[in-house]
């Protein structure tokens, strides 16, 4: 039955998205070289990468300094 | 009479699918709601920094927790016509880095001119946040690096920049709930439009009159039978119309007798004229024994009726409880 399938499925949505959402598995995991579940806020990309217990700066960082704020056609 | 009939108010036929989709729903606006029972904000502080001089908050201790995550929110505040590079830094007590956040904010205004009309616009995005988990108990601090500073022609600053640091535990990542949300809406959204239309299809039929009947076979203890008769009526219609139904078995002996009262809905057109109306009326039955069964429609007054649609459905389910009549055998 058709309904009992989209129940079932949206039962399945929520609990998928408040488990991901109360685990926070979003979050920069600490000492870990694998982030495979980050998502970045407020634009905030990470600079760098945790290998081997150091923080290995990665060479997208130095892109920064090309970076020239809204331009003037951003705004109004 | 060979046969009774029992009217009975239950909820037996209810689609109890329904109430668990719209309860799923519920559950998502309850869980962002709640969210922020879990916060528990640990520093919130204004410091500066320039470049080459970092801004430290205190060492915040982080622990491993099951729900939630330590949230490092981070305002720039620069004047405008800036832009700033800085990065969020999470050190461990050795002050080596063990996550970092970029950011590039910037805050600009000007002048716009349209249509021989101006004004001032102003825009900005000095926000970073990092959110982090750890699988250890440990001391860790935050660190807001300068980077590069400079105004819009790239003109390099030395001067300090404020930033507000606030750090909270316990954050829920409400992002995913917004997905779930509409994702959840739009399933029980179907979910109720299916329980709609659940059950089989026995008969279907309109006619440009106002009586109506056909002979399904039906029945069943466990089944409910969904009597549905549609009318669309002319402008001299009264507002509301009688609708009686009657059941007959193999032999043609009425089992089933009762009328309802269609309320009309007035269609008009664009002058304000009375184009159609419409009226529905519905009926619950469970015929106990299956077998062969007339549905006979009678609409009246008939004189406004334009035409008539019986629909006859079997293991029909319902939103809550309504009223069925049991038509027993013999």
């Amino acid at each position: 039955m058709l309904t009992k399938l989209f129940s079932v499925a949206t039962i399945g949505i929520v609990a998928a998205s408040i488990l991901a959402a109360y685990t926070q598995r979003s979050a920069f995991q600490l000492r870990q070289e694998r982030q495979p579940n980050y998502w970045a806020r407020r634009g905030t990309r990470t600079s760098g990468r945790y290998r081997g217990g150091v923080w290995v700066v990665s060479p997208a960082r130095s892109s920064y300094s090309g970076f020239r704020g809204g331009s003037l056609g951003m705004g109004k | 009479m060979p046969s009774q009939v029992e009217y009975k108010t239950t909820r037996r036929f209810m689609n109890i699918w329904v109430y668990l989709a719209l309860g799923a729903v519920g559950m998502i606006i309850l869980a962002g709601l709640s969210s922020i029972f879990f916060v528990k904000p640990l520093a919130s502080k204004t410091l500066q920094a320039r470049e080459g001089e970092p801004a430290r908050l205190q060492p915040i201790k982080i622990k491993p927790q099951a729900i939630g995550a330590l949230r490092v929110d981070v305002t720039a505040r620069i004047p405008t016509n800036r832009w700033l590079a800085y990065e969020v830094q999470i050190r461990d007590q050795q002050d080596k880095i063990l996550a970092a956040g970029l950011k590039n904010a910037w805050n600009e205004s000007g002048i716009w001119r349209e249509d021989g009309q101006s004004g001032r616009w102003q825009e900005d995005d000095l926000d970073a946040g990092l959110d982090i988990s750890s699988t250890k108990s440990e001391p860790i601090n935050v660190v807001v690096e300068v980077l590069e500073y400079a105004t819009k022609s790239n003109q390099p600053l030395t001067e300090p920049v404020s930033f507000r640091i606030r750090v909270n535990q316990g954050i829920i990542d409400t992002r995913y709930l917004w997905p779930g949300f509409w994702g959840g809406l739009l399933m029980a959204g179907l979910t109720c439009l299916f329980s709609k239309s659940a059950g089989a299809t026995l008969s279907d039929k309109s006619i440009g009159d106002s009586d109506l009947g056909d002979r399904v076979n039906a029945g069943g203890a466990n089944k409910l039978i969904k009597v549905v008769v549609k009318t669309v009526a002319d402008e001299t219609s009264p507002s509301s119309l009688n609708c009686r139904l009657m059941v007959r078995d193999g032999n043609g002996d009425q089992l089933f007798n009762a009328s309802a009262v269609m309320p009309l809905k007035f269609k008009r057109d664009e002058d304000g004229d009375i184009d159609s109306t419409h009226g529905q009326a519905t009926f619950y039955l469970v015929l106990e024994k299956p077998s062969s069964y007339g549905f006979y429609v009678e609409v009246t007054p008939d004189a406004p009726v334009d035409s008539t649609r019986l629909i006859i459905k079997q293991g029909a389910v319902t939103l809550g409880a309504v009223k069925v009549a049991y038509i027993g055998a013999t």
